[in-house]
């Protein structure tokens, strides 16, 4: 029989980070003040704050939430926490995880918003896939849902978004981010707050917690959570960063923090070119071109044009600098879209796009 | 006349058509018909006289660049030779560099240290009697010497030529014991790293040469990159991977070989029979899993399936570096650290259960 490495009792578990043998109540307390530590030495919350946090059902985010409500009382941040999801439109998948997040809203009584990409848009996940296939989908998904997520904060009135991103996914971006070259993000992806200069502050306060852990403080915690994977995401070129970390990891726990820490440490050389920070000249939000990604996929979708924004073409170039459609809604019509299928958007209901 | 571009099966080099498809494509240099192709398939294809003449250029190209051997600069430079394809491949280009007339004449005066790192003492006396065998292939100063070398307080008489030892083999039970007590597998092949390149530093810096070539290809160079990544030395990616790497205060690195795949290495040694100058020098990777395996078989398949991914990999450790701007210098590897030991060394170093098994320099 194993004995807890701090009390001695029975060891209900083995840490994945450091090997240690530890009950459930010395896991509990370790994995809750590490989450505070990394709370409070980075400063990532102020008395008087209103937090939201993004919650899609999942493992991370109930965690997160659970751990943010109890610290929160237990070392009296003083901030305000609300829920935050977004309903992608895909069916079987993310109905049934916001169904869990509503079961965590009344049981932790915070307060719930859900946007959907269908009323941010005019297109759900469904749709678009059915347009585009599997391929590229998760592009637009991404895409969408990093600025509905800012979008749905600016309408809850709060100041800072909290997100569930753990140090398994943090190494996996930091790996993908030198596959594919992307040094800008390689820069800033290991920031625990990002935006912080006039936008919208986003911080992660599992930045150093192993997935691992979560699941095991989730089963004991008996947690409700969401667990089935994306049905649209299964070739996503991640899953091959994600083998990769999994097998590190079983190798050698602490190689997850050694990327961390490697992506900490870099920064970029002079020379290089980074892109500046702007805002859409449509829609109004952060992008780096005139043009945000955002209104480019979409002008896509309405244009019948998928493609626009995935492919670099001087067609494409040229398509952007049309006007931008007036009303989604008619253009889908005349373009032979949603409303010549089988799809149920319906095109004689007035449709009204939050730009 | 419908030619099938022709594929270099990776393991034994056995051209075959590739998805049993002819395709007419011609070679970008001239009008022959284009067999041969570097990392990508799908780009620039070359007939054989142009696909040899591409790989000459980049090895010259990539020296020409860093105006290293023009000023006046001493040109004496260690060739470091580990009988791997690469080495062997080295060895060939500069054994025809200096072999050129005046104008196109290698700016070069190479001295050869093989390196070896078995463990077994009869394996060891294999290994020499092979690399005595290949010496004549460059008409220069060769050395062999023993990893173990590293361990030895007493570097000066590696540079004598007449003693019939290997330098470094006194040292063989220390080493052996020193990789025993090191805690876990990944450790291991990275002490091993860094204990190779420390010892060459000091071989170098010893026989008074200021330069040290290396073989490293692109596809050695992106899995060691991405290895350093997962052993937090993310911030020295940019100096692993360059061409000219300065960490060192005596000593420069020079890697020719950077913009070379394993694949244009192996086809160029096939017809130029270069292969024969091969050894294997080191005992193979152990069973166990460690990170720097994972990592291999990882970048191997990921480039399988995505012909860019070694180039895009290199081209992000050239445009990073490390953020702390302290002036220290690591003692075991040389690169910016806060404190003696920079994080990841001392990681590694932590790991050893008889710290008296070290150099002296790092206990």
């Amino acid at each position: 029989m194993v004995n807890c490495a701090k009390c001695n009792g029975q060891a209900a578990l083995k840490r994945p980070k450091n090997g240690d043998a530890l009950c459930r109540s010395c896991f509990f307390e370790a994995f809750e003040r590490e989450i505070h530590e990394t709370i409070v030495g980075n400063d990532l919350f102020v008395r008087g704050d209103s937090v939201a946090i993004g919650a899609s059902g999942g493992k991370d985010s109930t965690v997160l939430a659970h751990v943010l409500n109890l610290l929160n009382e237990r070392h009296d941040y003083g901030v305000k926490l609300v829920l935050l999801s977004i309903d992608e439109g895909i069916t079987g998948y993310r109905d049934d995880s916001l169904e869990a997040v509503k079961r965590n809203k009344l049981e932790y009584g915070l307060p719930l918003e859900i946007l959907t990409y269908k009323e941010l848009y005019g297109w759900t996940m469904d749709e678009i896939v059915a347009k585009i296939g599997l391929k590229n989908n998760c592009t637009f998904c991404g895409v969408f849902r990093r600025q509905a997520l800012d979008r749905g904060a600016w309408k809850l009135g709060v100041n800072k978004v909290a997100t569930g991103h753990n140090a398994d996914d943090i190494a996996e971006t930091v790996l993908m981010n030198v596959l594919r070259g992307d040094i800008a993000r390689l820069q800033r992806c290991t920031q625990i707050v990002t935006g912080q200069e006039g936008m919208l502050p986003r911080c992660k306060p599992l930045k150093y917690t192993y997935e691992k852990e979560i699941v095991m403080y989730a089963h004991f915690k008996k947690l409700d959570y969401f667990s089935t994977e994306c049905i649209y995401s299964p070739n996503a070129y991640r899953g091959h960063a994600r083998t990769y970390i999994k097998d590190l990891e079983r190798v050698r726990p602490r190689a997850i923090l050694d990327i961390i820490a490697s992506g900490e440490a870099l920064s970029v050389k002079e020379g290089v070119s980074l892109p500046t920070i702007t805002t859409c000249v449509r829609c109004g939000y952060i992008s780096s071109q005139s043009v945000c990604k955002a209104c480019v996929l979409l002008q896509g979708l309405n244009t019948n044009e998928p493609l626009l924004g995935i492919r670099k073409t001087s067609k494409a170039n040229k398509q952007l600098q049309r006007p931008p459609p007036t009303s989604s809604t008619s253009d889908v019509s005349q373009s032979g879209g949603c409303g010549s299928g089988g799809c149920a958007c319906n095109p004689d209901t007035p449709q009204s796009l939050d730009f | 006349m419908s030619v099938g571009v022709v594929e270099m099966d990776r393991l034994s080099l056995t051209p075959k058509t590739e998805g049993g498809t002819a395709t007419n494509r011609r070679c970008v240099k001239c009008p022959e018909a284009g067999i041969l192709s570097g990392l990508d398939p799908k780009k620039a294809v070359y007939c054989r006289p142009c696909f040899m003449q591409m790989v000459m250029h980049k090895f010259r190209s990539s020296i020409g660049r860093q105006r290293l051997f023009k000023d006046g600069e001493s040109r004496k430079t260690v060739v470091i030779f580990d009988g791997t394809p690469a080495a062997a491949f080295l060895l060939g280009m500069i054994r025809s560099g200096l072999a050129a007339d005046a104008h196109h004449r290698l700016q070069l005066d190479p001295v050869v240290v093989a390196v070896v790192t078995k463990l077994d003492r009869q394996e060891i006396d294999a290994v020499i009697k092979r690399i005595d065998t290949i010496k004549s292939y460059l008409q220069c100063d060769w050395h062999i010497v023993h990893l173990a070398a590293v361990l030895s307080d007493n570097l000066q008489d590696l540079s004598s030529s007449s003693s019939e030892i290997c330098p470094g083999v006194d040292q063989l039970d220390r080493l052996i014991e020193l990789f025993s007590s090191i805690r876990s597998e990944s450790g291991r092949s990275e002490m091993k790293v860094r204990l190779r390149t420390a010892l060459l530093y000091r071989m170098t810096e010893t026989m008074g040469v200021s330069k040290m070539m290396t073989s490293d290809t692109a596809d050695r160079l992106a899995k060691l990159s991405l290895s350093s990544l997962a052993l937090g030395r993310g911030a020295q990616m940019s100096e692993d991977t360059a061409v000219v790497d300065k960490r060192h205060p005596k000593v420069a690195v020079i890697r020719p070989l950077k913009e070379l795949s394993d694949k244009e290495v192996g086809i160029f040694n096939r017809f130029e029979q270069l292969d024969e100058l091969t050894v294997i020098v080191g005992d193979p990777d152990r069973a166990s899993p460690a990170v720097q395996t994972i990592t291999d078989s990882f970048v191997t398949h990921l480039q399988a399936g995505f012909h860019s991914t070694l180039t895009t990999v290199l081209s992000s450790a050239s445009k990073v570096k490390t953020a702390t701007t302290s002036r220290i210098r690591c003692a075991f590897c040389f690169s910016s650290s806060d404190d003696r030991f920079c994080l990841a060394c001392r990681g590694i170093l932590d790991e050893v259960g008889e710290p008296s098994l070290l150099p002296s320099s790092l206990q």
